[in-house]
């Protein structure tokens, strides 16, 4: 249920808290904030996630294509017959 | 020159460039293109979006979520019917950025579900614990019909999910398909086992892929060495790429190499220095140790030193350019609050703005009118610095402005109108 404290508690935990203080106000009281804002929070812990995401790829993708480097010339050397 | 033949010749130009871009369209491109125009140029005009409730609610939740407050005294002369030069173009454009946008959050939507959602909870402690706490289903239904309001409740919020979906599709298309598909073609023609190259780059633990990754290049050496035979005399050749035992015997050191096959194996190798066998090791030896550097310190288990060169690659890959480097942490984001520690670069601005206006000898019905107009000059400015940040606590932030309370706390504190009224 909607409680029209929660965003001025928030306020005064951000203001005065820690991140891990916030992020357990956020969790613990997340039903109590208004349905829009839900949806921004939740939406706003997705981007991030995506963000994160899409880092872990594009460093993997990287390692393989460190990898694809080496083995091709690896494969210049074969070629050359050296 | 008579500007009209300008014009024309102009025209012409433009014409045959659009024929020539035309021209390397595909058919479904082109019909796609004409869908488009056609479903543009059916849009209801923006009296008829005025005359009509839903489409009038929408578009005035649109205008809000902007945050900007240009942007919604635009919308309230539409109301009002009181409409300046350059509102019509303005609105016509947003017109047409609430139908984009209100197509793209339908299949931004539908996209965030299933396994998407379930990548996004392996990097999301605080999705993790939403979900422990009020089940998977409602958080994902939340996300869902988030993703379809967010253009009518944070025009930030949405752009930025919406650039990361983006960014995340630009990136398997044009990076990560097409390097999957040279890392198979190249494998196969090498002669490398995919499998463990996949599975060394896959591996999550730096210490197992690093493991992996040696592995995966050593089990590629052993290929080419396979032709080494025919270049050393047959004894050696037989003990050192013997049948069974060619992967293993690549692995050795030179002094496991010894104690395996004796001191004849190694004055052969001491004798001819510059064998062909040699000049190949020493080669794919120094292509190792050259490259190695950069893997040993990509797979190295230090957070700081990992994170590091993730910023330094994300920053020369055009992908990640935007989209991580704005994110905004904690701390960042709390000084964009409007509280007593971070409202003080906002008085000097205020009063050196105000410069006949004497504050310490105000009346308290004038400091209040001060306060309030003191409030919406540092809200303005604390927006638009927030406007320029991205991240989960930035859209905190965004939260927590502009609330009837955040003004209240603001200009009744007795700390704030101090502040304004002190010297």
């Amino acid at each position: 249920m909607p409680n029209d404290n929660i965003i001025q508690d928030l306020r005064k935990i951000v203001a005065s808290g820690t991140e891990e203080q916030a992020t357990q106000y956020i969790q613990d009281h997340f039903q109590q904030f208004p349905k829009d804002i839900q949806q921004r929070l939740v939406a706003g812990m997705a981007a991030d996630a995506a963000k994160a995401e899409l880092a872990e790829r594009m460093a993997v993708a990287d390692i393989k294509s460190q990898i694809l480097s080496l083995l091709k010339e690896f494969d210049a050397l074969d070629k050359a017959g050296k | 020159m008579d500007s009209s033949f300008l014009r024309k010749f102009e025209k012409r130009e433009q014409d045959k460039a659009t024929e020539k871009v035309n021209s390397t369209k595909t058919p479904e491109q082109l019909a796609k293109e004409d869908a488009d125009k056609q479903e543009r140029e059916a849009r209801p005009t923006i009296p008829q979006m005025v005359q009509d409730p839903v489409m009038s609610r929408e578009l005035g939740a649109f205008l809000k979520a902007h945050n900007d407050p240009a942007i919604q005294e635009m919308g309230a002369r539409m109301l009002s019917g009181k409409l300046v030069s350059g509102d019509v173009g303005g609105l016509e454009l947003k017109r047409d950025e609430l139908f984009d946008q209100k197509a793209l959050s339908e299949k931004l939507s539908e996209k965030l579900q299933g396994q998407r959602f379930e990548d996004m909870l392996q990097h999301s402690a605080k999705l993790q614990s939403l979900c422990q706490a009020y089940g998977k289903e409602q958080i994902q239904e939340i996300l869902q019909s988030g993703a379809k309001n967010l253009p009518f409740l944070d025009q930030k919020g949405f752009k930025e999910l919406a650039a990361v979906f983006d960014e995340v599709e630009k990136f398997e298309r044009d990076v990560e398909g097409p390097l999957q598909a040279q890392m198979t073609t190249f494998c196969k023609k090498f002669g490398l086992t995919e499998d463990a190259v996949i599975k060394a780059a896959d591996e999550k633990s730096p210490v197992l892929r690093r493991h992996q990754l040696e592995q995966a290049i050593r089990d590629n050496m052993s290929g080419w060495a396979m032709t080494l035979p025919k270049w050393l005399p047959a004894q050696w050749a037989g003990q050192l790429v013997g049948w069974g035992d060619k992967k293993k015997d690549r692995l050795l050191t030179p002094q496991e190499r010894y104690s395996k096959y004796g001191a004849e194996a190694m004055k052969f190798s001491l004798n001819n220095p510059k064998s062909k066998w040699q000049n190949a090791v020493e080669m794919r030896s120094k292509v190792l140790d050259t490259s190695g550097s950069f893997i040993a310190s990509f797979v190295s288990e230090n957070k700081e030193v990992r994170e590091a060169l993730g910023r330094v690659i994300n920053g020369e890959l055009p992908y990640m350019k935007d989209v991580i480097d704005n994110t905004t942490g904690y701390d960042e984001a709390r000084e964009m609050l409007l509280n007593e520690s971070n409202a003080k670069k906002y008085v000097e601005r205020y009063k050196s703005a105000n410069k006949n206006v004497d504050f310490s000898k105000l009346s308290t019905t004038e400091l209040d009118t001060h306060m309030d107009k003191f409030y919406d000059e540092a809200q303005k400015e604390a927006q638009a610095e927030s406007a320029k940040k991205s991240g989960f606590w930035a859209t905190v932030i965004g939260v927590l402005f502009g609330s009837a309370q955040e003004r209240a706390d603001f200009t009744k504190d007795p700390a704030m109108r101090s502040m304004l009224a002190g010297a």
